[in-house]
């Protein structure tokens, strides 16, 4: 992968995610991110790669016609507001690019367990209890035992 | 016996009866039937075997591992869809929603006056019906696991006097995980992997998993068997050993996609130009509500209640509830507004609907510089423009009698609508490319059945006009969008078509003056 894609994927995890003025949500991670990226470009059809490819590409053409840098050599409000109004483009082609970049990012934040336990879906929980209830097509699964419920989400907020 | 890559240690050869290529609703059906009938059989899936131990209820995991190109496969044209299909044993079943519907009888007429499909009847097809069901548990889902979500816009829409009700699942001891597009964790959904697949290797099928099938094998007009290769040692890609199976027959089950896209790379079958044509896919369209109530998310069932007031215009509402990444990845939102309502997940209501019936059709062609990859195209055109916006229009009706503070819609012109906007967006023209981050899941009838020769690729029978012995069974055969979701009419028409294929054997037997082949494994 080109490292100005990495960078630039990197630099938009925050501004993409928002999540700093919600202090429950766990952290974001641009690590994750971009190896979320990595994944889908190795697994998915070529032309998947070569759309988010020229998507990234464009939104740093993009920040270098409009502040004279790339997207991740821009300061964080330099960021945030280039691609604030790019989100205000709705229907652009920008848009369009933007709304590509931004999926493996939401991809890798909302998959994280920690991120989806805050949200109530406690996936290690849950597959606790799946292992327990073991469904067969000859057998009938015993009746639940009091208290025996679904891992319920919490669910912080 | 199952075999996965890490058994293969040098090339395969084998001798069967027939091979089958995929596992999912049409080939694991066939596998089980000619199996359990005393042929011996050999099915050949491109995708890995995974188990309850395997699935872990994550949607990334998924992905990557069961789903075709990582869950990216998208339509080309005015919207693109998403259309994700399963790679993996037992297809896209493993990897589905458990809704089991049957067709009508008004699309069995169409079937009949405008395809000549009359040796389908209603009462032989209620037959098949009634038996797939019977083996796969199929029944309405218990309201105590169906989850709020569903139940409460089931009852949205019955006070706005809409009909509807709750749907009927391959699911048996079902506790709602609602992970069943993951792989059920608890085996509760009776998908091919657990079902089918399992019968047909009690009764001495073979199935080689991570092969890729890339040649069907012909002789004097006659097609003789398949031939592929296993995935590399990491499971990926196909530069492993290969495999070639001798057979009488050979029925072709990649699903709507890959079976036209076999026979459209060797110009096989297609000496009436439909190979590939006719693609239906019963397009889908989400709404996501933001309520004042705890919807008590993540609990449900993924899809488990319906609303039919519209099923006569083509337009069914199925829902259920979504894990917080399924929600995530449906919005078209960045930044704090993302935050803002991904923390309100556990009040978020989601919705879904489908145009079951549509004139709409879309192509699956030979990538230009690749063979072995197809393009699909797909424009919504027409009336299925005007339905596509309704369905969205009633969703979110029923979302603000319910009292939702706002409705995500996949439009670009009202991606958050409130209340207030409910009547501006009734009144505005609708189009095809207002809408982004749709889906679809059903896709059908690109090498479809017929009477004619001149208009179809295969017999009522499955099998194909140009090329004795080889059969297609799969979504692809179904002639026109069903109504309702396919896999129950899939399963069905692959009991059937199991029927003919053994009468086949029968003649190819009398004709060797033998019986029944023996399969040899020659590696
Ligand atoms: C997320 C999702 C949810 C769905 N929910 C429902 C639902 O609730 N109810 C319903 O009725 N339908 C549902 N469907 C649709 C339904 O599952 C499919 O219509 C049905 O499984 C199609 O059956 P098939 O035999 O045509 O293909 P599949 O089941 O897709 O099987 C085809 C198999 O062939 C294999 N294959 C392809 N190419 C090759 C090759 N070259 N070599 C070897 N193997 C190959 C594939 O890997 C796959 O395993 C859903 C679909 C999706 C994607
Ligand atoms: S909702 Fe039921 S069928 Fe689906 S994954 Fe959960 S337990 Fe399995």
């Amino acid at each position: 992968m080109l490292r100005i894609i990495e960078e630039t994927v990197r630099a938009m995890t925050l501004h993409v995610l928002g999540t700093n003025t919600f202090p429950d949500l766990p952290v974001p991670d641009p690590e994750a991110s971009v190896e979320l990226l990595r994944e889908w470009l190795e697994k998915g059809i070529p032309e998947f790669g070569a759309v988010t490819t020229a998507a990234l590409l464009a939104l740093n053409l993009y920040s270098l016609a409009n502040n004279g840098r790339t997207l991740p050599d821009c300061n964080f409000r330099a960021q945030a507001s280039l691609l604030e109004r790019l989100f205000k483009r709705k229907g652009s082609i920008m848009y369009g690019f933007f709304y590509i970049v931004s999926m493996p990012i939401v991809g890798a934040y909302y998959a994280r367990d920690d991120v989806q336990k805050t949200l109530g879906f406690d996936v290690v929980a849950l597959k606790e209890e799946a292992e327990r209830r073991v469904v067969s097509r000859t057998a009938s699964l015993p009746k639940k035992e009091p208290g025996e419920e679904l891992a319920e989400s919490a669910g912080n907020l | 016996m199952i075999y996965s890559r890490e058994h293969i240690n040098g090339d395969v050869r084998l001798i069967a009866e027939v091979v089958v290529i995929g596992s999912g609703a049409g080939g694991a059906t066939i596998a089980k039937e000619l199996s359990e009938a005393g042929r011996k059989v050999v099915v050949l899936e491109a995708g890995g075997h995974f188990t309850r131990d395997d699935f872990n209820l994550r949607m990334d995991f998924a992905a990557t591992n069961m789903y075709w190109y990582g869950g990216q496969l998208i339509t080309l044209g005015t919207p693109m869809f998403v259309i994700p299909q399963g790679k993996t044993v037992g297809g896209t079943t493993t990897i589905n929603s458990g809704t089991c519907l049957r067709m009508s009888h008004s699309v069995l007429k169409k079937w009949h006056m405008e395809h000549g499909l009359w040796d389908i009847n209603d009462e032989e097809l209620a037959l098949y019906y009634a038996a797939v069901e019977e083996y796969l548990f199929v029944q309405k889902g218990d309201p105590e696991v169906l989850g709020k979500n569903a139940l409460l816009f089931l009852e949205g829409a019955r006070n706005l006097g809409l009909s509807g009700g709750i749907l009927p699942r391959n699911a048996k001891d079902c506790e709602g995980f609602g992970v069943c597009c993951f792989g059920c964790p608890t085996d509760a959904k009776q998908s091919a992997n657990i079902s089918y697949i399992p019968d047909a290797v009690k009764a001495g099928c073979d199935v080689y998993t991570n092969v890729t099938v890339d040649e069907l094998v012909l002789k004097g007009g006659r097609v003789t068997g398949a031939k592929g290769r296993f995935a590399g040692g990491n499971g990926n890609g196909s530069s492993g050993p290969t495999i070639e199976v001798s057979a009488d027959v050979v029925v072709l089950a990649a699903g709507a996609f890959h079976s036209p896209r076999m026979l459209l790379a060797q110009g096989l079958c297609n000496s009436s130009g439909q190979v590939g044509r006719n693609l239906t896919i019963h397009p889908c369209s989400p709404t996501v509500a933001v309520m004042d109530e705890k919807i008590g998310n993540p609990k449900g069932v993924p899809q488990a209640t319906y609303v039919d007031e519209f099923a006569d215009d083509g337009i069914m509402l199925e829902g259920g509830t979504v894990p917080p990444l399924g929600v995530a990845m449906n919005l078209p939102y960045n930044g704090s507004r993302l935050a803002a309502f991904m923390s309100g997940y556990p009040n978020t209501g989601m919705f879904g609907a489908m145009l079951s019936e549509h004139c709409s059709a879309g192509t699956v062609k030979l990538h230009p510089r690749d063979r072995q990859r197809y393009v699909i195209t797909y424009n919504l055109r027409g009336d299925d423009v005007r339905k596509f916006r309704f369905m969205t229009e009633i969703m979110a009706e029923v979302w603000f009698s319910l009292g939702a503070k706002s409705v995500f819609t996949p439009t670009v012109s009202f991606p958050d609508m409130l209340p207030s906007d409910l009547k501006r967006f009734k009144k505005q023209k609708p189009k095809a490319s207002d809408y982004i981050a749709v889906s679809a899941y059903h896709p059908l009838g690109t090498c479809r059945m017929g009477d004619d020769p001149e208009s179809s690729v295969v017999r009522h029978t499955g099998e194909t006009w140009d090329i004795p012995g080889l059969f297609v069974c799969d979504g692809s055969i179904v002639p026109t969008s069903l109504g309702v979701n396919p896999q129950l009419t899939i399963f069905a028409l692959a009991m059937r078509c199991a029927g003919f294929v053994d009468e086949k054997l029968e003649k190819v037997a009398g004709r060797q003056g033998q019986g029944k082949a023996s399969c040899s494994d020659l590696h």
